[in-house]
């Protein structure tokens, strides 16, 4: 704020004299008081907030004068001063004052930081402002009392932004002859902006990957796979184009439930938020390779937005695919945002595939294969409750999926889950949630609830405390359970120490050991590291009943 | 399958082509205004409420730099709070191009970072990412509110050996039958060859989730105890057939039964049911319920031959004398026979000693006067121990006898007619 300060007194005498014509820093010095800049922050029609307070030598009684654009100047006085900021009455109501509007208050020398003659010692280390901004072209349609005009991204200089990071994580299984798997990461994800002058965005973003499992029986695996996960080029859809067209391998930007793509999208989007898109190219394999060539899509999209303030969005999509050129999928999707203001929100996305009678499994109709919804409302500022429900079927696809499923499994399978979670704090310190579930497949059905407990700490080192007890039906057994955990400040980060211990029992199996005692104690620091550095460490440490495994992992990332 | 589809009778096809169409068209049909569909001017970033003076924050020369020591409380200035990593984000990393951030933050983690699940997880990352780094942890928790909590190995397992692909994004529902996930597994499975036996579902019914061999495996049909236990499945199960498996221990080893000759099984009669003598341990070492025989003493120890002659165990007769007579009629200490001594042995001797035989003398010979007689100082015919003299010892002599029997009818002075009346050498009886 002295920066602020230094930089105004000498121009700012001038017009608390009154007088147009510029002193020197010697005549300001002559003068009882400075006169010192002080805009508007916030406005109102009586009452107005100032940037300048107690430190800049306000007092409460100074006459202050707004000088708004192309209006008459509007005094008021000083009524309550803070150390950077007071708060003006405005004698005269007017609804000129908006925030940013210049004001001028002359203030004693005496109060002035520094005493009788402050110098403008505290320009410091940086040079004299030199303004180097070019004429702004007026053209049809822009206001003419238009704020600063922005550099369109084609004007700005290119700048590279992203991360580079290395995770791995080694898992040293004990039980039976013993496995060792270690699995690292070595990757980038960077975006580039206006590159090529036109504006447009590159993104690049692959890993390396390392896997290495050892087993005891030599069946162990060794690879190595580089993939690229983004490599794309994307012109509009900003302010000023709302067209917008994007190629390469990307992850169509309105639609991701379309899927990554090596192809071309177009899109165009109105000024009331509404927008549609089309896309053409291929579907990499839906594993870890994504290799490219096998699935062929077209696909096209629109959104609508229902409400003026663009928080109720209804949206649709098809999507067309070939695999090895044989007609394979005809998706339909549908999707619902919502998101006002208030305590409510809602989201909602449903799959729903079309089967021809070439279809093997499913022809001749038309299934929900998948569904995802939520419906969340807060209560108060600390209080809330959500339900969210799920369900999804196998298609019957060319194209591979991530399992090999049996014909049974993608004719008769599913899984539905509806759960319904609340939370709320009892205390500054307390705070409780709760949540109850339940869900049922092709073959049976269970449920399971959760009751958690949190409390903060003003310690230096442990500033949280939770505990929660867990009961689940799974597919296979149940499990009822524990979990606690502590944490808080080190070394510039925060550590934290995790149990969680349950004991399953498995439904089927009638021998002796079908009761099983596991628990897991695990241990992780996370922090920054200089300036753009941030490092994860994690341990944990797995025991009970046939269960002895320990684990290390690390994130190293830098960002850019 | 056909290769191709005719474009014009599917209905969807179309629609599709048409919005595809205009979507492409319709940038250039309905051109916008110069500042587009983000109407308002100015920065990027929301300067309404910032202070006037730009040199505050900027660096002199143009509007992209900002002084080193700049410094903005995003949760006073703006109410938002500003979390994690997001607290040390460059502010062009949500206040760009787009449009206003207010629009983008309402749709939650979607709004501003690419949803790369292809929005097959929902909305809420915060389930399973937290603000700081992408990195996940804490699974075992979140896999606990599933149909699939991670138990066992599942819970030392790296998350890509069942989510393949994860690292780049892919997170798709997974069936959870084991055999979604197992199928190399079954493939390798040659001991017992599972495909080959049809088991090609419902693994937990037979392992549990800690591991496929020992005792993850469940066998209780047929609990594998000792040598079962280290034995390959196909010596039970030939031919890699496993249902219809007998039980019974001669179904398999029926062979062993047959060919034993210590003892000769068949010869001997012996049941089927091995069980009754042998365990799982080994064959050697059984032991036979001899509850119709108790085997104590020396018989405990004693050769089975030694009793079953000739490896015949049907018929053995139980009495003693009948394994013993050789025993019974030699012994001179005293001579069995001559004394007439009875052939039931078990009288006197039990089955540890033939020394320490303990006859039931009904005339007591441990006390009294009789106490530490030899026993020819009464039985003087050695080899008949019935005979007992009674009247050749001076206590016993017939003028003193006869005074005192004065007054009973029929008193003879002879020591049968001593033992009949005082059978246990008391006077008065």
């Amino acid at each position: 704020m002295a920066l602020g300060l230094a930089s105004t007194t000498g121009w700012a005498a001038s017009a608390a004299a009154g007088v147009d014509a510029e002193l020197d820093a010697s005549a300001s010095v002559q003068v009882d008081f400075r006169v010192i800049s002080a805009p508007v922050v916030s406005g109102g029609s009586t009452l107005v907030r100032i940037d300048r307070g107690a430190s800049a030598g306000l007092a409460p009684g100074d006459r202050v004068t707004f000088r708004p654009l192309g209006g008459s100047p509007v005094q008021g006085v000083v009524q309550t001063v803070e150390e950077r900021e007071s708060v003006v009455d405005v004698a005269q109501a007017t609804d000129q004052l908006m925030p940013g509007v210049p004001g001028e208050v002359a203030v004693p020398a005496s109060r002035l930081p520094g005493g009788e003659d402050p110098q403008p010692t505290d320009q410091g280390d940086y040079p004299p402002i030199e303004w180097t901004s070019d004429e702004v072209e007026w053209t049809e349609g822009t206001p003419l009392l238009a704020e600063a005009r922005v550099l369109e991204r084609e004007e700005r200089p290119p700048v590279w932004r992203g991360r580079v990071y290395m995770t791995s994580d080694l898992i040293h299984d004990g039980v039976g002859a013993g496995r060792d798997d270690l699995f690292s990461r070595l990757g980038m994800d960077a975006r580039g902006t206006n590159l090529f002058g036109f504006g447009g965005e590159f993104r690049i973003d692959g890993e390396v990957n390392m896997r290495d499992t050892q087993v005891a029986d030599g069946q162990g695996e060794q690879d190595t796979l580089a993939r690229l996960d983004r490599f794309s080029y994307a012109l509009g859809g900003v302010r000023g184009e709302p067209r917008r067209i994007e190629v390469g391998r990307f992850l169509p930007r309105e639609f991701p439930e379309l899927g990554l793509l090596d192809g071309a999208e177009v899109s165009w989007r109105t000024g009331a938020g509404h927008s549609v898109g089309a896309s053409i190219g291929y579907l990499p394999s839906n594993d870890r390779e994504r290799s490219t060539g096998d699935t062929l899509q077209i696909s096209s999209w629109g959104t609508l937005m229902v409400d003026e303030d663009q928080r109720f969005q209804l949206g649709a999509a098809l999507q067309k695919t070939w695999h090895m050129g044989e007609a394979d999928r005809q998706l339909f999707l549908a999707r619902l945002r919502w998101s006002p203001n208030g305590p409510w929100s809602a989201f909602a996305t449903a799959w729903v595939d079309f089967y021809d009678s070439n279809d093997p499994l499913k022809q001749d109709s038309v299934e929900l294969t998948q569904a995802i919804a939520s419906l969340s409302r807060r209560i108060g500022k600390y209080s809330g409750v959500s339900l969210s429900s799920s369900m999804n079927r196998y298609p019957s696809l060319l194209r591979n999926g991530i399992q090999d499923l049996g014909s049974s499994i993608i004719t008769d399978g599913s899984n539905r889950r509806v759960s319904l979670s609340g939370w709320t704090r009892l205390s500054d310190v307390d705070r409780i949630n709760v949540r109850a579930d339940q869900w049922a497949d092709q073959s049976s059905s269970g449920a399971g609830g959760e009751f958690g407990w949190g409390h903060q700490l003003d310690g230096p080192r442990i500033q949280r405390i939770n505990t929660s007890v867990f009961y689940r039906e799974g597919r296979f057994g149940a499990v009822k359970g524990l979990r606690t955990g502590i944490g808080g400040p080190l070394s510039g980060g925060s550590w934290r120490a995790d149990l969680d211990a349950g004991l399953f029992g498995q439904a089927r199996f009638d021998g002796s050991q079908a009761d099983l005692f596991q628990g897991a104690l695990s241990l992780g620091w996370d922090g920054i590291i200089g300036a753009d550095w941030l490092l994860s460490l994690t341990t944990a440490y797995r025991f009970g009943d046939e269960q002895d495994a320990v684990s290390l992992g690390f994130l190293l990332q830098r960002s850019f | 399958m056909a290769p191709t589809e005719r474009l014009p009778r599917n209905p969807l096809l179309l629609a599709l082509a048409s919005l595809m169409l205009f979507a492409c068209v319709g940038g250039q049909l309905f051109q916008s205004e110069p500042q587009g569909w983000w109407a308002e001017r100015g920065p990027v970033v929301p300067h309404e409420t910032f202070p006037a003076s730009c040199d505050l924050c900027h660096e002199p020369g143009d509007w992209v730099t900002l002084k080193p020591d700049f410094e903005f409380d995003h949760e006073k200035e703006t109410g938002v709070a500003l979390e994690g990593a997001h607290e040390g984000a460059q502010c062009l990393r949500c206040h760009n191009d787009r449009g206003p951030v207010a629009d983008f933050a309402a749709l939650g983690c979607a709004g501003c970072h690419e949803d790369v699940h292809e929005g097959l997880q929902g909305k809420r990352c915060d389930t399973c990412h937290d603000q700081q780094k992408w990195r996940v942890t804490g699974m075992i928790a979140e896999h606990a509110r599933t149909r699939f909590p991670l138990v066992g190995a599942h819970a030392a397992t790296a998350c890509r050996r069942c989510h393949e692909g994860i690292e780049a994004g892919i997170l798709a529902p997974l069936d959870v039958e084991c055999i979604s996930c197992h199928q190399a597994d079954l493939a390798r499975a040659a001991s017992p060859n599972h495909v080959a036996n049809g088991w090609t579902e419902s693994c937990d019914r037979c392992h549990i989730p800690t591991g496929w061999n020992g005792a993850a495996f469940n066998h209780n049909t047929f609990p594998l105890t000792g040598q079962h236990r280290v034995t390959n499945c196909a010596e039970c199960h030939v031919n890699n057939v496993y249902a219809g498996t007998p039980r019974d221990c001669v179904e398999c080893h029926r062979q062993e039964y047959l060919g034993t000759t210590d003892p000769n099984h068949i010869a001997s009669g012996f049941p089927e049911d091995c069980a009754q003598c042998h365990t799982t341990s080994g064959w050697d070492g059984a032991f036979f319920n001899h509850s119709t025989y108790p085997l104590t003493g020396r018989h405990a120890t004693a050769d089975c031959a030694q009793c079953h002659a000739n490896n015949v165990y049907s018929g053995t007769p139980r009495d003693c004398v009948e394994c013993h007579r050789q025993e019974y009629l030699s012994t001179n200490d005293p001579p069995h026979v001559s004394s007439g001594f009875p052939e039931t042995c078990q009288q006197c001797h039990n089955t540890s000693s033939w020394g320490d035989a303990n006859f039931d003398h009904t005339f007591p010979i441990n006390s009294g006067d009789h106490r530490n007689f030899d026993c020819m100082e009464c039985h003087q015919t050695p080899s008949n121990y019935l005979n007992v003299s009674c009247i050749h010892c001076h206590d016993h002599r017939q003028s003193r006898m006869d005074d005192k029997h004065s007054d009973v009818n029929n008193y003879t002075w002879s020591s049968p007619a001593c033992i009949s009346c005082h059978p246990d050498g008391r006077a008065d009886d």
